[in-house]
């Protein structure tokens, strides 16, 4: 996904000097806003420190389809940190995957993807950052999660597809943390399943990237009592969208994030079985 | 046609027109940022000041058509069945809440309904019809900037897959909607004032009104999806679920 160019860069030096400024200024804290994408995920990076890590990929296979080609992958399941049923709901996603029935995701069946498995989402993800929250924006099918600075959790907070996310920075980083999160997602894009007792902490901070450029690198740890064995860490790392000369310049002024509508391109995913989200109550008109 | 003057040019006027923006900024300080809710629904959207939608003849016949087809089943709502976005002014009816921010450069609004954003560059020029022909959107594409105290936001570059509102009224690609955002009653109401034109489906621009009460006390659920039990909505004036 390119971002969109629109016939107004002349003002991207000057506008961009003046973001920068505005967002130091109003915020006092880093400066997380702007751009932010990276490709089709393959599965998480572990800790660099080494310790209890994402599980990981042994086969990544192209699988033709009607509408295209598809990457299938096959997990491993060996990964200490996974409970026997969650090994065993692993087996069976890999049978899947060999057989070329492939089990279709939660987000290419347009239902929100839950966390952390909201940052597999390719495409151009927008963050907006207020002095009272951030906001990460993904064109994926417009899946957006709100975070609370300084704030605190609701004494009963129901389970739902993203949970409730509250943060506050620590330094140069963002430390979201998340409850109450339904067990209808995945964690990662091997089907790897969680129960409703997860929580994640997410510590969220730009780093340097290529070219002069700025990635924003997403760390975070999974505490599942109810299907690892014991708190897991992983690694997603986007690069910044835009600039001059592939600067990876996450704020550069002709960026836009697109509209793309999951319902509407639903024979993208290439498997006849799935369904996408359907309103079945009543509900108003 | 910036390639026609002087390549010096466009860095003064771009510095002139940020100079002027922060100044506006400073002085004004304009916010309309906060959780807002309306406490009434309609499923008709209706000019502002009574009286009929000025339809053209296509437009009258596209409406009929609509109606008949919305109330027998043969067309399908698809934002409320499949959850895709309602489209601009239609979300704007929206009996659940949304969230304004503002950040550099822009202003974001999240509706609840369908999880629904609008993300409005700030201060740039509105695209021309051919710029925006190649993102033909649901929720179109937005510009904004400041007139004082009141956010301005042309929205225009829409696919054909809406309706105006949840009765039925329709549109072309050629459809623009500008509104004007403003806080009143103290910063406790937002009321945004929209003008939609349509030359196809109008014979003139038309304007109509929506009022949102402040609700800090809420927090935007980002998980609305078709099939689940969404937020209560019984408070809502004319929404039924």
């Amino acid at each position: 996904m390119m971002a969109r160019k629109l016939p107004f860069v002349a003002l991207i030096a000057a506008a961009t000097a003046l973001s920068m400024s505005s967002a130091d200024s109003e915020t006092a804290a880093p400066d997380l806003n702007g751009f932010w994408t990276h490709g089709f995920s393959l599965g998480f990076d572990p800790p660099p420190e080494g310790g209890a890590g994402p599980v990981k990929d042994i086969k990544t296979r192209a699988q033709m389809r009607a509408m295209g080609q598809f990457l299938v992958h096959e997990a491993d399941t060996n990964n200490p940190a996974l409970q026997p049923w969650v090994v065993d709901a692993l087996m069976k996603a890999n049978d899947a995957a060999r057989s070329g029935h492939r089990l279709p995701s939660q987000q290419e069946m347009c239902y929100p993807s839950g966390v952390p498995n909201y940052w597999t989402h390719p495409l151009m993800m927008q963050v907006v950052q207020t002095k009272d929250y951030v906001v990460f924006l993904h064109a994926r099918d417009h899946q957006v999660r709100i975070i609370r600075l300084n704030q605190q959790h609701p004494a009963n907070v129901q389970p739902s597809w993203y949970g409730d996310s509250i943060g506050h920075f620590e330094g140069d980083t963002l430390v979201v943390d998340t409850i109450g999160l339904n067990d209808r997602t995945p964690v990662d894009i091997f089907h790897t399943p969680h129960t409703t007792k997860e929580h994640v902490i997410e510590r969220i901070r730009v780093v340097p990237g290529a070219n002069g450029g700025k990635n924003l690198e997403v760390r975070f740890t999974v505490d599942d009592p109810g299907a690892f064995t014991m708190p897991w860490t992983g690694i997603e790392t986007y690069r910044g969208v835009g600039g001059a000369n592939g600067a990876h310049d996450p704020v550069a002024q002709d960026n836009l994030l697109d509209e793309e509508v999951c319902a509407e391109n639903d024979v993208a995913i290439g498997v006849p079985e799935f369904t996408i989200p359907t309103e079945t109550a009543s509900h108003f008109r | 046609m910036i390639k026609s003057i002087h390549p010096i040019a466009p860095l003064i006027f771009a510095a002139a027109f940020i100079c002027a923006t922060s100044a506006a900024h400073a002085a004004a300080a304009p916010d309309v940022s906060g959780i807002w809710w309306t406490n009434s629904y309609s499923m008709q959207i209706r000019p502002q000041n009574g009286g009929a939608i000025p339809f053209t003849p296509a437009g009258a016949a596209a409406y009929r058509k609509n109606s008949a087809g919305l109330g027998d089943g043969s067309i399908v709502d698809t934002a409320r069945k499949f959850c895709v976005p309602d489209g601009v002014p239609r979300i704007l009816a929206s009996p659940y809440p949304f969230q304004i921010f503002q950040s550099p450069g822009f202003t974001t609004i999240f509706y609840e309904q369908n999880h629904v954003i609008r993300t409005i560059p700030m201060d740039r020029p509105v695209a021309s019809d051919e710029a925006l022909a190649a993102y033909p959107y649901f929720s179109g594409n937005s510009f904004g900037h400041w007139e004082n105290d009141t956010l301005v936001v042309v929205t225009k570059g829409f696919n054909e897959k809406t309706f105006v509102d949840a009765s039925g009224v329709p549109h072309s690609d050629r459809l623009q909607v500008t509104e004007r955002f403003r806080k009143i009653n103290g910063g406790k109401v937002l009321e945004d004032v929209a003008t939609i034109e349509d030359p196809v489906m109008f014979t003139r621009p038309w304007t109509t009104r929506f009022t949102y009460d402040l609700h800090p006390e809420v927090i935007l659920d980002t998980s609305f999806t078709c099939g689940d039990k969404h937020r209560d909505i019984s408070r809502v004036k004319g929404a039924s679920q």
